[in-house]
C-alpha cells in the first residue's frame, strides 16, 4: 500500500475507534452510505423522497412502494476495505401496510457492526383527501470489537412524509428516538432530520435536508436527480459538516435497477457504492 | 443490551403500529372528506405574541390578559368600542366601525359580517377570531350568563437541584419542589366578575404563618370587578392594573411593544383599568379603582396600598440617629430562601392617581397623574448606571396624552413629567395605503428619571430610561398569500446602563415574510439583527472602551395542517453572535405534532435538537404549555428537548392537562446553576392541571 494510503487508513481507523468507543458513532454516519445507493448520490439527504427501499433511513418512504422489492447494497468508505458495508433488504406490500426486513454488516475483523432492521409503513388520511405516509423501524445494532467485547441495542426510528403541494413533498424522521445505548452507557447516534423534495416533472427531482445529530453540528444536504432517458438517471449532491460532494447514476432495465454512487470527502477521499434492486 | 432502551423501543413500536393500523383507520372513517382551512389556533396566537420576547421581563401580565380573552371571547353584538379597541390586531377606528355598523344595521349574524363592516384584512382576521364571537341576536335580552371556574395546577421538576438537599450545609430552599396554583372565578358575563389566584412557586414553603404573611400559598391576587361591556364604566375592588396614554407614566398590564406585530405594537392607545388576577406580586395595584363617563369626559381614579418586597438597610445619619432605607426593590417574586423570605413584603407603597380623558376611542386627549409614597425612603445608589433613578420616599408624575384617527391615518402622543423633573415624550403616526401597506413612525425621548409605573416602547421596555429612539414599522400585503412585516429601531442611550459605562447606540431590525400558498400550508422566514454597545475588556487605567455586541437570527418556520385532526410544524433557528471579538453560533431544529386523537383528547408533542455556544448564542423556542402558563425556554449547549402534552376534556365543563418534558444534554455532567444545579445530564418535569367550568 502507498504510504499515503497507510496514513489515510490509520486516520480513518482512529476516527472510527474514537468515535465508536468514546461516543459510539459508526463510521458510516460520517458518510452517506447509510442512505442507500440512490440517496447517497443525492448528498445523503432525501428524507422526503417516497418509494425508496433504502429510504435514507426514513421508514415512511416505504409506504410508497407499489410492489415487492429486493435490494442489495455494497459500499466502502474512503476506499478502505476495513470500512466496507454490505446490506440486503426486502419490502413486501401487504393489504394494510408495507413490511420491510433487512440485514447489514459493516467493518472488519477488528470492528464489526451488524444491523437488523424491521419496519412497517402505511399511508393514512386522518380526515382529509391528502395522504400522510408514516413509518416505524426497529433496528437491532450489534457491535463487536475483539479485546473489548460486544454489545447490542434496539433503536426505534419514526418517520413521516406528506405531499404538501403538488410538486413539493416534506419529510421528517427521528432516528433512535428511544436513545439506545451500548456498553458503558454510550448512545447510538440520535438524529432529527427534516427535508423537502421538489419534483416539478417526473424526470427532475431536487432534495434539500437538514440533519441534526444530537452531538454534532447540523448538516445541510442537497441533491439533484435528472432522468434524460427512461433507462438512465443521473444524480449529484453536496453535504456539509463535513463538506462532501456526491455523484451517481442509475440504470433501469425491466424490473432491474442498478445504481452506482460515490462520495468525495476533501481529506479522506472517495467512498464508492453500488446497489441492485429487483422489483 | 440496554433493556431500558429496548422497553422504550417496544412501547414506541407498539404505539406506532397502533397508529398505523388502528387509529388511522378509525380517523379516516369518521372525519370530514375535504380539505380544511389552516385556522389560527389559540396556541398560535400565544406563540405569535410571545415569540422573541427574550431578554424582556416575562410578560405574565400579557399572558394573563390573553388567556382571559381567549377563555371569554368578546361578543361583537354587545362589546363597547373601548372593549374591542384594546384587542391586539383591532384598531380603535375599526372598533368604532363595528359598533357603528351594529347600531345602524342591527346585530351581526356572524363574526365575518363584523369584520366586513370594519374592513379588517384577511391576515388579521385569522388571529382576531380567537378573541371574538357572536351571540345570536335573540339572546340579547336574556339575563347575562354565569361563569364559574375552578382550576388547580401542580407542577414539579423530577430532577432536583442542590437547593432541595436538606443534608447539605448552607442555604437551601424552604419548601417543596412542587408549584401549586389555584384559580377561582365567578361572575356574570359582561357584568361583574370575582377572581382569585393563589400561587406557590417551587421551593417556597406552603405554610400558615400570619406573622410572615404566609397563608398557605405565598401569593394571592384577586378582585371583584363590575365591568359592563356596553360602556366604559368600571369599578374594581382588589387587584388591578392601569394603562394610559403611551405608557410613559402609567402602564401596567398588556403591552405588545416591539415584536411581530410591527405596526400595531408601538401604536398604543389607552386601555384604562383592567382587573388583575395574575401571579406577579409586583406588577399591579391593590385597592379601589373606578372609571365613569360623564358626557364627553371619562374619569378614572384609583387608590392603592400594596406591600412590596424590599432589601432594607440601616444607615446612621449625621446626628447619630439610625434610619432604615430601601437599598433595592427585588422583582423576582420568589420566596424560596431565608433571604428572599426576609425581604418579602417588607415595605409598603401607597399610590393614588387618576386621569381625565375627553373624547371617544380613537379621538381623545387625556391628562393623568399619580402620587406614590414608600413606607421607607429609597436610598440613592452609587452605581453609575443607577444615578438619576428615583430616590426618596415620595414620587409623583404627570402626563398629557392624545390619540387621533381619521380614515387611514392615526396618531398618538404623550408628554410626561416624572418626579425628577426632566420631561419625556413619545409620538407615533400610522398610515395605510388601502390594504396594500401600513407604515408606522414612532419616536421617543425617555428621561433618566423615569416613572415608577411606566412601561413605554423602548429598546427594552423593562429598562426604559435615558433613551432616544426612532422606530419605523412596515406591514406589506402585496398579494393575498404574501405578507411582509418588519421594523427598524435605532436608539441612543443617553445615560450609562448596566455594564455600559457611557452613552451608547444600537440598532434592532426585524423582518418576517409569510407565505400561505394553500389553506393548509403556511411558511415564514424571519430575520432579526440586534446591535448595541457594552463595556469591553479593561484597558490601562481601568478605562473600558465600548465594544459592539451583536446578535443575528434567522428562522424558517413551516406549518402544515394535514386535516382537522392532525397538524405539523417544523422550525429551524440559526443564531450568530459577537461579543468583544468572540463569536458564537446557535442552532435549533424542532418538529411539532398536534393530534386530535378523539374529540375529547388532544396530544401535543415536540422533538427539538439544539446546539448553541456560548451562552450568548442561546436559542429561544416558544412551546405549548398548560393553560394560564407559558414557556419560552432558552437553549444553550448541545442536546435535545422533547415534550408530550395531553389535553383531555371528557365533558364540556371539565378538562385535564398533563405535560411531560425532558431536556437531555449528553455531554454535560451537571445542568442548571446555583441552587437549581442538578447532577446528571437530564432535566425532567411533569405538569398537571385540572379545570372545572360548570357555568361557562
Amino acid at each position: 500500500m502507498h504510504p499515503s494510503g497507510h496514513i489515510a487508513l490509520w486516520c480513518a481507523l482512529l476516527l472510527l475507534l474514537a468515535s465508536v468507543w468514546t461516543v459510539p458513532r459508526p463510521a458510516h454516519a460520517q458518510v452517506s452510505l447509510q442512505a442507500g445507493p440512490r440517496l447517497m448520490a443525492l448528498g445523503g439527504g432525501g428524507t422526503a423522497v417516497a418509494g425508496d427501499l433504502w429510504g435514507g433511513s426514513n421508514p415512511a418512504a416505504w409506504a410508497g412502494l407499489a410492489s415487492r422489492q429486493l435490494g442489495f447494497f455494497a459500499g466502502q468508505a474512503f476506499e478502505l476495505s476495513e470500512l466496507r458495508l454490505g446490506a440486503v433488504r426486502v419490502a413486501q406490500p401487504l393489504p394494510w401496510l408495507t413490511a420491510v426486513v433487512g440485514a447489514q454488516t459493516f467493518g472488519f475483523e477488528q470492528f464489526r457492526e451488524h444491523q437488523f432492521p424491521v419496519g412497517v409503513a402505511r399511508e393514512v388520511t386522518l380526515g382529509t383527501t391528502r395522504t400522510l405516509a408514516v413509518g416505524a423501524e426497529a433496528r437491532y445494532t450489534h457491535v463487536s470489537i475483539p479485546g473489548y467485547g460486544n454489545d447490542g441495542a434496539v433503536g426505534l426510528t419514526l418517520g413521516a412524509q406528506v405531499q404538501v403541494l403538488r410538486t413539493v413533498r416534506a419529510g421528517v424522521q427521528a432516528v433512535h428516538l428511544n436513545a439506545p445505548t451500548l456498553g458503558g452507557g454510550d448512545e447510538l447516534p440520535r438524529l432529527l432530520q427534516v427535508g423537502l423534495a421538489y419534483q416539478p416533472q417526473e424526470a427532475f427531482l431536487l432534495v434539500l435536508d437538514a440533519v441534526k445529530d444530537v452531538l454534532f453540528p447540523v448538516s445541510y444536504r442537497g441533491g439533484v436527480e435528472v432522468q434524460p432517458v427512461e433507462s438512465l438517471t443521473l444524480r449529484g449532491g453536496i453535504a456539509t459538516q463535513p463538506t462532501r460532494f456526491t455523484a451517481g447514476l442509475g440504470i433501469h432495465v425491466g424490473r432491474l435497477t442498478a445504481d452506482v454512487a460515490a462520495e468525495r470527502h476533501d481529506v479522506l477521499g472517495w467512498s464508492p457504492a453500488v446497489g441492485l434492486l429487483l422489483r | 443490551m440496554d433493556y431500558a432502551s429496548l422497553i422504550r423501543c417496544t412501547v414506541g413500536l407498539a404505539v406506532s403500529l397502533a397508529i398505523a393500523l388502528g387509529v388511522g383507520t378509525s380517523a379516516e372513517a369518521g372525519a370530514a372528506p375535504t380539505d380544511t382551512l389552516l385556522t389560527v389556533t389559540r396556541a398560535e396566537v400565544r406563540a405569535f405574541l410571545f415569540d422573541e420576547r427574550d431578554e424582556e421581563a416575562l410578560p405574565e401580565d400579557l399572558f394573563e390578559q390573553l388567556e382571559t380573552w381567549l377563555d371569554d371571547p368578546l361578543d361583537l353584538n354587545r362589546a363597547s368600542a373601548h372593549a374591542l379597541a384594546v384587542l391586539p390586531w383591532l384598531r380603535p377606528a375599526q372598533a368604532e366601525a363595528i359598533v357603528r355598523a351594529r347600531t345602524t344595521d342591527g346585530p351581526f349574524d356572524s363574526v365575518a359580517a363584523a369584520f366586513d363592516a370594519a374592513d379588517i384584512p384577511p391576515q388579521d382576521r385569522a388571529y382576531l377570531r380567537a378573541f371574538l364571537h357572536v351571540r345570536p341576536p335573540s339572546t340579547t335580552g336574556t339575563p347575562a350568563p354565569w361563569r364559574v371556574m375552578l382550576m388547580q395546577q401542580a407542577t414539579r421538576r423530577l430532577d432536583l437541584g442542590r437547593g432541595y438537599d436538606r443534608t447539605r450545609e448552607g442555604t437551601t430552599y424552604l419548601g417543596s419542589p412542587v408549584r401549586m396554583m389555584t384559580r377561582l372565578q365567578v361572575g356574570q358575563r359582561g357584568r361583574w366578575q370575582g377572581r382569585l389566584t393563589l400561587n406557590k412557586h417551587a421551593g417556597e414553603p406552603f405554610a400558615w404563618d400570619p406573622a410572615l404573611r404566609f397563608f398557605g400559598y405565598t401569593h394571592m391576587a384577586g378582585h371583584v370587578a363590575w365591568q359592563p361591556r356596553h360602556g366604559r364604566t368600571t369599578i374594581i375592588a382588589g387587584d388591578y392594573q392601569v394603562a394610559l396614554g403611551q405608557g410613559l407614566l402609567l402602564w401596567r398590564g398588556l403591552a405588545l411593544g416591539k415584536g411581530t406585530a410591527a405596526v400595531d405594537g408601538p401604536a398604543r392607545s389607552s386601555r384604562g383599568l383592567a382587573p388583575y388576577q395574575g401571579t406577579d406580586p409586583n406588577g399591579h395595584f391593590r385597592g379601589l379603582a373606578g372609571t365613569m363617563t360623564v358626557g364627553p369626559a371619562t374619569l378614572t381614579a384609583f387608590a392603592s396600598h400594596t406591600r412590596r418586597d424590599a432589601a432594607l438597610d440601616t444607615l446612621t445619619i449625621a446626628n447619630g440617629e439610625a434610619s432604615v432605607v430601601l437599598s433595592s426593590l427585588p422583582t423576582t417574586g420568589r420566596y424560596r430562601t431565608p433571604l428572599e423570605r426576609e425581604r418579602r413584603a417588607s415595605t409598603t407603597l401607597q399610590t393614588a392617581g387618576g386621569a381625565v380623558e375627553m373624547g371617544r376611542p380613537g379621538r381623545h386627549v387625556g391628562l393623568a397623574g399619580y402620587v406614590a409614597r414608600f413606607g421607607h425612603p429609597v436610598a440613592a445608589s452609587d452605581a453609575l448606571h443607577q444615578r438619576g433613578a428615583f430616590s426618596g420616599q415620595q414620587a409623583h408624575g404627570l402626563s398629557l396624552y392624545g390619540h387621533y384617527s381619521l380614515g387611514d391615518i392615526a396618531a398618538g402622543a404623550e408628554v410626561m413629567r416624572p418626579h425628577a423633573g426632566t420631561m419625556g415624550g413619545a409620538v407615533w403616526l400610522r398610515t395605510a395605503v388601502g390594504r396594500l401597506a401600513e407604515v408606522l413612525w414612532h419616536g421617543r425621548v425617555l428621561p433618566v428619571g423615569n416613572s415608577l409605573f411606566g412601561n413605554p416602547i423602548a429598546e427594552q421596555s423593562s429598562r426604559a430610561r435615558g433613551e432616544r429612539g426612532f422606530y419605523l414599522g412596515l406591514h406589506l400585503r402585496p398579494h393575498p398569500t404574501w405578507t411582509l412585516a418588519g421594523y427598524a429601531d435605532v436608539f441612543t442611550m443617553t445615560w450609562p446602563r448596566f455594564r455600559t459605562d457611557r452613552p451608547s447606540t444600537g440598532l434592532d431590525v426585524r423582518a418576517r415574510l409569510t407565505h400561505q400558498p394553500r389553506s393548509w400550508l403556511r411558511v415564514y422566514v424571519q430575520g432579526r439583527s440586534r446591535q448595541r454597545e457594552q463595556n469591553g475588556a479593561a484597558l490601562h487605567h481601568d478605562t473600558r472602551p465600548l465594544r459592539p455586541i451583536s446578535r443575528h437570527e434567522i428562522r424558517l418556520h413551516a406549518q402544515y395542517a394535514h386535516s382537522p385532526v392532525l397538524r405539523f410544524a417544523t422550525q429551524v433557528d440559526q443564531v450568530w453572535t459577537t461579543r468583544d471579538g468572540t463569536s458564537g453560533r446557535g442552532f435549533l431544529l424542532s418538529q411539532d405534532v398536534r393530534w386530535h386523537i378523539h374529540a375529547a383528547l388532544r396530544l401535543d408533542a415536540r422533538l427539538a435538537f439544539f446546539d448553541a455556544d456560548p451562552f450568548d448564542a442561546r436559542v429561544y423556542a416558544y412551546e405549548h404549555d398548560l393553560r394560564y402558563s407559558f414557556s419560552v425556554p432558552a437553549f444553550s449547549g448541545q442536546g435535545q428537548r422533547r415534550y408530550l402534552m395531553a389535553t383531555w376534556a371528557p365533558t364540556a365543563a371539565l378538562d385535564f392537562q398533563m405535560k411531560l418534558a425532558e431536556t437531555h444534554m449528553p455531554m454535560e455532567t451537571t445542568m442548571g446553576s446555583g441552587l437549581d444545579e442538578v447532577e446528571g445530564n437530564r432535566l425532567r418535569d411533569v405538569r398537571l392541571q385540572l379545570r372545572w367550568r360548570p357555568f361557562r
